[in-house]
């Protein structure tokens, strides 16, 4: 798996799907939490703004949330919170949070125009930067909205690497299909590079096996044009759990903790092959 | 809930984030300039931005007593009390024999020894127990008045090598136009790198100037660049006012200009021009 232009000190991965349930928050909390065991320095932003759920994933309750940050009236370094020691991980992981209030929401949605949209957007750019340089993270995750809004292109085209989840659904597929003929491909003109990950995938007893079926995965690709890098099984225990919380962390052995690992791997491998470029 | 408190970047010397790019390396600076110019004033912040980073440092000075010293930095924003009393800082008294007065200073030079053995004992004294990552020598111009040129140069080498080798940064002072040139080419061999400094008159205005001549294993912009002093010591006035159009990042270094519906743009770097393609191909003309 190649680095693509990795031309900031560390990469930047979005993660995006057509339509939502896909698993993207799930997933990106796991792999930033992985990456952070690894001994990783991650900042994991909530841009999913018109349907945030980070804050009642972490449980956390935050004064400063990324809304203040694109509105001018917070800088990046008063958004972030350190969830790294008290979820014992050997490297960092902040957290930028957006707000779950539905006069946030509406705000960011509605009220503003597109000076206002264009400014907050170069904020986030330049504070990109100081994550980089100030805070030295190695990975910024960005989670972003379902389909094709504002601030989820935004968020992809600030990546350097864009995940796409997908379920194995034929809406889904069709639409992850129109998505990389007009959004994607447009970004890879210029140094993005992008990859579907396949989640809840059906059929997953026993778990370990559900991976030596290459055939769907093989005619999938060939639908879509694009590599799978992962297909992660649909797993009920997590699925329809009340709260699943880093089951990377809380159970390392589960065949789904094993497919977060592997994801982590292809990422640091990737810097590697950035490095030896 | 734990927050994370602003890194504040801490500049290894006055203006060094903007001109060197990337870790200065153990090395020994020369420091030439006229006398008045901010020689002093520069090392002092050098010290001062030391203890911010939690690094000891050894200062000798030739034309100020310790309390001098106190009072003058303290004038400029750079309170080293607190240092002093956490032992971060061990100066070297230079000054006080000459007038015959006792120094406050452990390590003050002794009066009946030549003054350049003198100081290489307190500079050994001062190293004793102590992990040294900053050294100031302020100036070479003052001992060199008491001593053979070429006994000092081989003193100068030999503190120079020391100090790199045991992964510290110094600084040197010399005064512009004080010494012959065949010395002066021989004490810029001495050094890994060479700051200057000097006035510009013209316009009928006085103005400061620095540049980096030299530094050994860091790319550094060697152009002169104003800085003012002022009551919170050196400013370094950038001589680019250009920001980047994506980012508005100040453009410290060379941009980066690309051509874009047939406007030449300018950017601090080559992810700023992707991603700024990027948006112009997704929302057309009016991303600005």
């Amino acid at each position: 798996m190649g680095g693509g232009q990795n031309l900031s000190a560390g990469i930047t991965l979005a993660f995006h799907s057509y339509k939502g349930g896909t698993g993207k928050t799930t997933v990106i909390t796991n792999l930033a939490a992985n990456l952070a065991m690894m001994g990783k320095r991650v900042c994991l932003l909530d841009f999913d703004l018109y349907a945030p759920s980070l804050t009642t994933y972490f449980q956390k309750n935050p004064e400063t949330y990324l809304n203040s940050f694109l509105a001018g009236e917070a800088e990046i370094s008063e958004v972030l919170v350190d969830l790294s020691p008290e979820l014992k991980l050997n490297g960092k992981l902040l957290i930028g949070f957006s707000s779950p209030k539905k006069e946030d929401i509406h705000e960011i949605e509605i009220d503003h125009d597109m000076k206002w949209q264009y400014k907050a957007l170069k904020r986030v750019i330049a504070a990109k930067k100081e994550l980089f340089s100030k805070y030295k993270i190695d990975y910024l995750l960005i989670d972003t909205s379902p389909g094709i809004r504002y601030w989820a292109i935004n968020a992809l085209a600030i990546a350097d690497v864009l995940f796409l989840m997908m379920k194995l659904n034929e809406m889904d597929i069709a639409g992850t299909k129109k998505m990389i003929d007009e959004i994607y491909e447009t970004l890879t003109k210029f140094g993005s590079e992008y990859f579907v990950i396949l989640n809840k995938v059906p059929g997953a007893l026993p778990i370990h096996e559900i991976h030596n079926n290459k055939q769907i995965i093989t005619e999938i690709e060939n639908q879509i044009g694009i590599k799978i890098i992962e297909s992660i099984p649909c797993f009920c225990e997590i699925q329809f759990n009340k709260h699943e919380f880093l089951t990377t962390i809380k159970k390392p052995n589960h065949a789904f903790s094993e497919r977060v690992r592997s994801i982590a791997e292809k990422i640091t491998e990737m810097e590697y092959n950035a490095q030896g470029e | 809930m734990l927050r994370v408190n602003r890194v504040k970047e801490v500049e290894v010397f006055p203006g060094s984030s903007m001109l060197v790019k990337g870790e200065i390396p153990p090395s020994s600076l020369l420091l030439i300039g006229p006398s008045g110019v901010g020689k002093t004033i520069f090392c002092k912040h050098f010290i001062f931005n030391g203890f911010l980073a939690n690094e000891l440092c050894i200062y000798v000075n030739t034309s100020e007593v310790p309390e001098e010293i106190e009072y003058s930095m303290n004038s400029f924003g750079l309170n080293i009390k607190p240092y002093e009393e956490k032992n971060m800082i061990r100066i070297i008294d230079g000054c006080s024999w000459k007038s015959g007065k006792e120094s406050s200073s452990e390590y003050a030079v002794d009066s009946k020894q030549d003054y350049l053995t003198a100081i290489c004992i307190k500079i050994q004294k001062a190293q004793q127990n102590l992990k040294i990552r900053r050294f100031v020598f302020d100036s070479i111009s003052e001992i060199a008045a008491f001593c053979e040129p070429q006994s000092l140069l081989n003193t100068l080498q030999r503190l120079t090598t020391t100090i790199r080798l045991d992964g510290g940064k110094a600084i040197f002072t010399v005064a512009a136009g004080a010494h012959d040139e065949h010395f002066m080419n021989l004490l810029r061999l001495t050094f890994d790198g060479i700051i200057e400094m000097k006035f510009d008159e013209t316009n009928y205005e006085t103005k400061r100037l620095l540049r980096i001549f030299s530094l050994k294993g860091v790319m550094h912009k060697t152009s002169w660049t104003p800085f003012e002093i002022t009551d919170k010591g050196i400013t370094i006035k950038p001589d680019s006012q250009l920001r980047c159009a994506l980012c508005s990042k100040q453009i410290d270094w060379e941009p980066i200009y690309a051509t874009i519906e047939g406007k030449k743009i300018p950017f601090d770097s080559l992810e700023c021009v992707n991603t700024y393609k990027k948006f112009k191909n997704i929302y057309g003309q009016n991303f600005e």
